[in-house]
């Protein structure tokens, strides 16, 4: 008896490694961690507001990867620092790479040329506010 | 050592600098002092003028007979590629640039995606590709980050991204020597 249930139990993990059988519920998505993006504005002599940096690194978005990329990576930015020039943008590990590619592609901000330079991509908020301490 | 291939304005070589660069190719035909400077001429058509001496050479070819002329010139280093002229780069004449040792650099602020798409393909089949900003404007620069996730997400592979970025530029820039 013993030995039938080892069998079996050993013949169930040897066919689902196997992907021979799909067990119910196995399927999963990973959760959609929030990814950080510290960056530096490069020109632009004028005041920025966050409010306005996020309404054109949203445009940019999605100009470069449409609606679709722009939902799912759903940028915001969350800090930046005038005294610095630095901020923080706040997306997720599905979208944050379309993110970092659409930065080059804000020309300007409320009228002002300026660049978008990402620093670093971080998991933590914590760390990316003491990158930006640190320069 | 990070490489940009193309900067038109030398005023933006010090904005290049806090993106992460340290060594510039800058198209001017003026002696460059600098350290870390090297000159690049981009010839065009059929405007065949006498390129200065310890400076890398780019042809933007506008036609096939020019491109063969181009590739076969010993002169040259390296085809610059954009949307006008992308198509004229097909199968024999990419072999013949492998063939030569030719750089294709692809220049950002005239390629569309479909540029860039083909651009990967080149990558792939063995062609030295470089990527350049040729910006004249500080919001024409591609910060070294964002150019990678930008490449990438035209669907290379990041192993190879990174040899188009880092490697590649690195070894255009030491094709000339500082001696004049």
């Amino acid at each position: 008896m013993v030995i039938v249930i080892w069998l079996s139990g050993l013949t169930v993990i040897l066919l689902t490694s196997k992907n021979v059988v799909v067990l119910k519920g196995r399927r999963k998505i990973g959760k959609n961690k929030k990814r950080y993006i510290v960056f530096r504005v490069v020109g632009g002599q004028g005041q920025l507001t966050s409010k306005a940096l996020e309404t054109s690194v949203r445009d940019a978005v999605k100009e470069f990867v449409g609606r679709m990329w722009l939902e799912i990576s759903d940028p915001h930015v969350i800090f930046y620092s005038p005294s610095t020039m630095s901020g923080i943008i706040s997306t997720n590990r599905l979208g944050y790479r379309a993110v970092l590619a659409s930065l080059p592609l804000v020309k300007s901000v409320a009228g002002m040329e300026v660049l978008l330079v990402p620093l670093r991509t971080t998991g933590s908020l914590k760390k990316a506010k003491s990158l930006i301490r640190t320069g | 050592m990070l490489v940009e291939t193309c900067i038109l304005d030398p005023r933006l070589v010090e904005v290049s600098r806090k993106l992460g660069f340290q060594r510039y190719l800058v198209e001017t035909r003026k002696d460059l002092r600098e350290e870390g400077l090297r000159r690049r001429v981009t010839l065009q058509g059929d405007s065949r003028s006498a390129s200065p001496n310890n400076s890398i050479v780019f042809f933007r070819p506008l036609s096939r007979g020019q491109l063969v002329k181009a590739l076969n010139d010993p002169g040259i280093h390296g085809i610059s590629v954009d949307n006008d002229n992308f198509y004229l780069l097909r199968k024999n004449l990419l072999n013949l640039s492998k063939s030569k040792e030719k750089f294709i650099e692809i220049r950002l602020s005239n390629s569309s995606s479909n540029v860039i798409r083909r651009a990967i393909e080149w990558g792939y089949k063995g062609a030295k590709i470089v990527f350049s900003s040729c910006a004249s404007r500080i919001s024409e620069l591609w910060a070294p980050l964002s150019l990678v996730n930008y490449i990438t997400f035209h669907g290379a592979y990041m192993e190879d991204v990174i040899s188009w970025v880092y490697t590649n530029p690195l070894e255009l820039f030491q094709l000339v020597s500082d001696d004049p």
